[in-house]
């Protein structure tokens, strides 16, 4: 083996080695530190049902019209996803929200 | 290692040094297509994880009412008949809360309202303090962080603008639940939507009923807990809805990636191929030697490409990136991302390179042992 390609298998090596001592970082941290302040938190909100709520706007199962024009559940970003998760912001159950003073008059006016 | 698989590395590792144009290109190629896919897969399994976690940490049942087909809230006196029927009364063992949304000044926001035995926490705080008196809520980071939040802060939401609120602590950023929320009492939550008397949900910790009377409960809206473990990993594992553009687009960027493994230095290819035939390698000997050389490009691209995804992840926190796969991020997101890398998304990608590589290659052997060496000389 020339000194070019030991050079070449070295820096390989190197890259699947970092590789997977990162994914075992990772899964380290998973295990370890990373979900301590998650289950805290879903302990005390009592878990299951929370739904993804970074951004409620977002394909609540009842979309509202006066939040979104379309139901874009449907179609963002890929349709054909569950609802029944963090990265969909609906919730298991429905709780309506009052509609503000003047929001019928508004739609009627539109 | 045998000598003659020593000698064909060797020389693979050669040939990959003295085309390492077309072998960096095509690197680079593999990269920038296993990027988004690796980084998908992760953020999946990050999501999947949080959602688990939600899951286990609730209660054995879950129990929603009834409206128009759909689930709808359900009354405190109904479960307080549940309580007796089962003579659980004063045991606390189910527990109402609501889960409704509401309106903070521009933004769409999730409001919890929690009995008062879970509203005291503790809950991770970044800020101030866990919730000690009436009309006190915690607010999450990304809401704080907009709208400039802090402890002692009063506010009040359009929906119910009679009602005034102090903010008590700041959520820490845990997950993707605490960002933009709302924790308050059952009571206040009540008030502040004008349905007193009613719940969203009720947590139940047991059920000492038979399994047959349980089934029967099932289907007016109790939830267990296995059941929205299995509805959740059902819902990961069959739709996958998320990744299907990311193969329609790993599957149109390998058509010119094949065009390179397949075009760039084909010539060379059949030639090198062409001589090394006429030199006395046999073609299980040539097919070897292009499969290590196909194996060294794609083990470079596969893990190229996981590591560029691990630091744009844990390093930018998926900027740019992280909004096509969360809904609502922004472009650069305040609250961590939650990725989870496992072995088994590099090894498919390596996998994918090799055999579109290995693929490519076959022509050119097949051609180069073909030839006749004059011809490939010429």
């Amino acid at each position: 083996m020339t000194r070019k390609e030991t050079i070449l298998f070295l820096i390989l090596g190197l890259l699947c080695f970092s590789t997977a001592l990162l994914m075992v970082w990772d899964h380290w941290t998973w295990e370890q530190g990373k979900t301590g302040d998650i289950k805290a938190m879903q302990k005390a909100l009592g878990g299951l049902g929370m739904g993804a709520i970074a951004g409620p706007v977002w394909n609540f199962i009842n979309y509202d019209p006066r939040i979104m024009s379309y139901d874009d559940a449907l179609t963002w970003p890929i349709p054909g996803g569950y609802s029944f998760g963090p990265d969909r912001t609906a919730t298991i159950t429905y709780f309506e929200e009052n509609p503000q003073k003047g929001w019928m008059e508004a739609r009627r006016n539109q | 290692m045998s000598t003659s698989f020593r000698n064909l590395l060797s020389s693979a590792g050669g040939r990959v040094i003295r085309n390492w144009e077309v072998s960096l290109t095509l690197i680079l190629c593999f990269t920038a297509i296993l990027f988004p896919l690796i980084t998908a897969l992760a953020i999946s399994k990050g999501l999947r994880c949080q959602a688990l976690i939600s899951v286990q940490s609730g209660p054995a049942w879950t129990m929603v009412g009834e409206k128009n087909g759909s689930s709808g809230p359900i009354s405190e006196a109904a479960l307080k008949a549940l309580e007796e029927e089962l003579g659980l009364s004063g045991k606390k063992e189910i527990t109402g809360r609501i889960i409704g949304r509401t309106t903070f000044i521009n933004r769409v926001v999730a409001l919890a309202g929690l009995d008062p035995s879970r509203v005291a926490g503790p809950f991770p705080l970044d800020q101030g303090r866990q919730i000690h008196r009436e009309k006190e809520v915690l607010v999450g980071f990304s809401l704080a962080k907009t709208f400039h939040l802090h402890p002692g802060v009063q506010f009040s939401l359009p929906a119910n603008p009679g009602v005034i609120f102090t903010v008590a602590g700041v959520l820490k950023p845990a997950s993707l639940w605490d960002s933009e929320l709302l924790v308050m009492s059952l009571s206040e939550a009540q008030t502040f939507f004008r349905k007193n008397g009613f719940v969203t949900e009720a947590a139940v910790a047991t059920l000492p009923l038979p399994s047959d009377r349980i089934q029967g409960l099932e289907g007016k809206g109790l939830i267990p807990r296995e059941k929205a473990h299995q509805w959740l990993n059902k819902g990961y594992q069959a739709t996958g809805g998320i990744f299907i553009p990311f193969w329609i687009m790993l599957a149109a960027l390998t058509i010119p990636a094949l065009l390179i493994s397949s075009g760039l230095g084909q010539s060379e290819t059949t030639r090198e191929i062409s001589l090394l035939f006429s030199l006395g390698w046999s073609r299980t000997e040539m097919m070897v030697f292009k499969s290590l050389e196909c194996g060294i490009i794609s083990l470079g691209a596969a893990a190229l490409a996981t590591l560029c995804s691990l630091a744009w992840m844990k390093g930018a926190n998926g900027m740019l990136i992280a909004r096509f796969f969360v809904a609502e991020v922004g472009l650069v997101p305040d609250f961590p991302i939650p990725t989870r890398y496992l072995p088994l998304p590099t090894l498919a990608g390596w996998m994918f390179v090799f055999l579109i590589t290995w693929i490519g290659s076959l022509a050119a052997v097949w051609s180069g042992t073909k030839k006749a060496p004059y011809g490939a000389l010429r």
